[in-house]
């Protein structure tokens, strides 16, 4: 077979996974395993007739219309994989490079990170933060700005990562199995608020503490003016 | 003889398809050759639809599949090897205990003679 015939079969395939909406895993199965049939009865009718237009003519018409495939395919997607692609698909996209995904991640953090900064960017451009000099301003929002929101953004971007490639891998074992699900669930009702009630109350917390210590240098400053 | 095309199989092919890997287990290909040897050749399925009906079975834990280890000749595309699994195998019985009822029942309408 050469590599014309390969290519007009894939694209066979492509067509009928492609507008599938499943996780990345599973359409990748899909294509492997079509693609494999494909090949197989392109090479029966290969033998059968001789010439390999004709065989691959057959060959299509015997594995049927990709796009009514593509429903059949669709309706033997479970609804938990389809939830998941859909978060797949803002974490990762179908065929983008792993360079592009980490420029995208950071930026996406970026941008998440530097909105609560806004309101201290505005005071900077009226000159001055309560309780800071204009100089002393322009030093911390540089800082949070130029080092500060980057490296966390750097930071988050190889976290988010890393768990990607992480559920990429435990996750087709444990959601193959009912146990496994239920334990990925269990997981992610325990795990979630354990991760999620700290982070807020540090947050909130640290709010505070921001808050006070810029009342306490403003009443300071009144004082003593 | 008309041929049995693949509307009026459906419904019924997951049924088909646990009854012929009840002889062992089997990849796509081999699957549709059983088929249709066990059809005399007036099964006609369209290839493509056979996975999707595999991998709503497999879902559902009535049949279980491994990747063949080489791709032997085939362009690095590997086909899975489906076979049956304890789950299948009692739903296979039901949907035989529950064909032997349909064809009971509407045969007894359709085959009587007016």
């Amino acid at each position: 077979m050469n590599e014309l015939i390969l290519k007009e079969l894939k694209i066979v395939v492509e067509r009928a996974v492609r507008p599938v909406r499943a996780t990345m895993t599973r359409k990748r199965r899909m294509r492997e395993e079509l693609l494999a049939h494909l090949v197989a009865i392109f090479e029966q009718e290969i033998e059968k007739r001789g010439d390999g237009q004709v065989a691959l003519e057959q060959a299509k018409r015997r594995f049927g219309d990709p796009r009514e495939l593509t429903g059949q395919l669709q309706e033997a997607v479970p609804r938990w994989d389809r939830r998941r692609s859909v978060l797949e698909n803002m974490n990762c996209r179908e065929g983008e490079s792993a360079w592009h995904l980490a420029a995208r991640h950071f930026l996406v953090m970026l941008t998440i990170y530097s909105l609560p900064m806004l309101p201290l960017a505005a005071m900077l451009a009226v000159g001055r933060l309560p309780g800071f000099g204009p100089l002393e301003t322009q030093s911390l929002l540089a800082r949070a700005f130029l080092l500060g929101i980057p490296t966390v953004a750097l930071v988050n971007v190889f976290l988010s990562l890393g768990s990607a490639s992480l559920l990429d891998r435990i996750g087709p074992v444990l959601c193959s199995k009912r146990w496994g699900r239920i334990l990925l669930a269990l997981l992610c009702v325990l795990l979630l608020p354990c991760l999620v009630v700290p982070l807020v109350a540090g947050a909130a917390l640290l709010l505070i503490l921001m808050s006070l210590q810029t009342i306490r240098q403003w009443r300071y400053q009144t004082e003593w003016a | 003889m008309k041929t049995i095309q693949g509307d009026q199989l459906r419904g019924h092919l997951e049924t088909l398809i646990l009854s012929v890997l009840e002889r062992g287990e089997a990849h796509g290909l081999e699957i549709l050759r059983r088929l249709d040897q066990a059809g005399c050749g007036l099964l006609h399925l369209k290839e493509g639809s056979l996975y999707p009906a595999l991998y709503r079975l497999e879902e559902a834990g009535k049949i279980q599949a491994v990747w063949e280890e080489e791709p032997r000749g085939r362009r690095g595309a590997r086909r899975r090897i489906y076979g049956l699994t304890s789950k299948g195998k009692r739903e296979l019985a039901k949907g035989r205990a529950d064909w032997a009822r349909f064809v009971q029942i509407i045969g007894g309408i359709v085959g009587a003679p007016a």
